[in-house]
């Protein structure tokens, strides 16, 4: 297996434990007690594991720069990088748009936002960006066609 | 426009030449990933990877790479 699509089925399969984990403490805590003190403990875990995450896509990033260096990384892999961001950015306006809408729908006749929602949005993202971008990664490595 | 698809004759010159997919990947400055999709036709490399792959078979390009309906 190459460094890359190595590299994309470790940030895959983080980022998915990521995102369970924090749907589980999600769940288990409820929007209108997430932004109280009582929720103080699900937002810490919630960034520790999001900053578990991150820090795997630093030590990911920084094993791909000396694979670079070592010639492990060539021009498909950067020809697959840019065709999966491009999918992930398109990806991530659906996404967005539809959190959002669903929202504004669900919420529209009470006239406010519980805040918890706007904390789940933003942590949300993160874990979309980096999930949906390692699966982008791993389905264009292996399936699709790309031009040097 | 739209694109013409490039075929390669990269698996046939290199096993005549009795190479192997890293021997081949080391030589032309890519990864032996790169010359599986190459060999697949689900890569159209670069021009500069193009000729070191050709220049790697000791080939021409043009009889390595060639659009989809030319007769070489």
């Amino acid at each position: 297996m190459s460094l890359a699509r190595k590299s994309a089925v470790v940030v895959c399969t983080v980022w998915s434990l990521v995102a369970l984990g924090s749907c589980v403490i999600f769940a288990t805590t409820g929007v209108s007690q997430l932004s109280t003190d009582a929720g103080q403990g699900a937002r810490t875990a919630i960034a520790a594991l999001l900053l578990a995450g991150l820090a795997t896509n630093g030590v990911v990033s920084t094993l791909a720069w000396r694979g670079r260096k070592r010639g492990q990384l060539d021009e498909r892999d950067a020809a697959v990088a840019l065709r999966a961001s491009q999918a992930t950015l398109i990806a991530l306006a659906a996404i967005i748009y539809a959190a959002c809408i669903g929202l504004y729908v669900a919420h529209e006749d009470a006239g406010v936002l519980p805040a918890g929602w706007l904390y789940i949005l933003a942590y949300g993202i993160v874990v979309v960006v980096s999930l949906v971008h390692s699966i982008a990664l791993l389905v264009v490595d292996i399936g699709g066609r790309v031009d040097g | 426009m739209a694109k013409a698809r490039i075929r390669n004759r990269v698996r046939e010159l290199r096993e005549a030449r009795g190479l192997t997919q890293a021997e081949l990947a080391a030589r032309s400055g890519c990864t032996r990933q790169t010359i599986i999709m190459l060999e697949k036709e689900k890569y159209v490399p670069s021009l500069s990877l193009a000729f070191a792959v050709a220049a790697v078979l000791g080939d021409r390009v043009e009889e390595v790479f060639q659009p989809e309906g030319s007769s070489g």
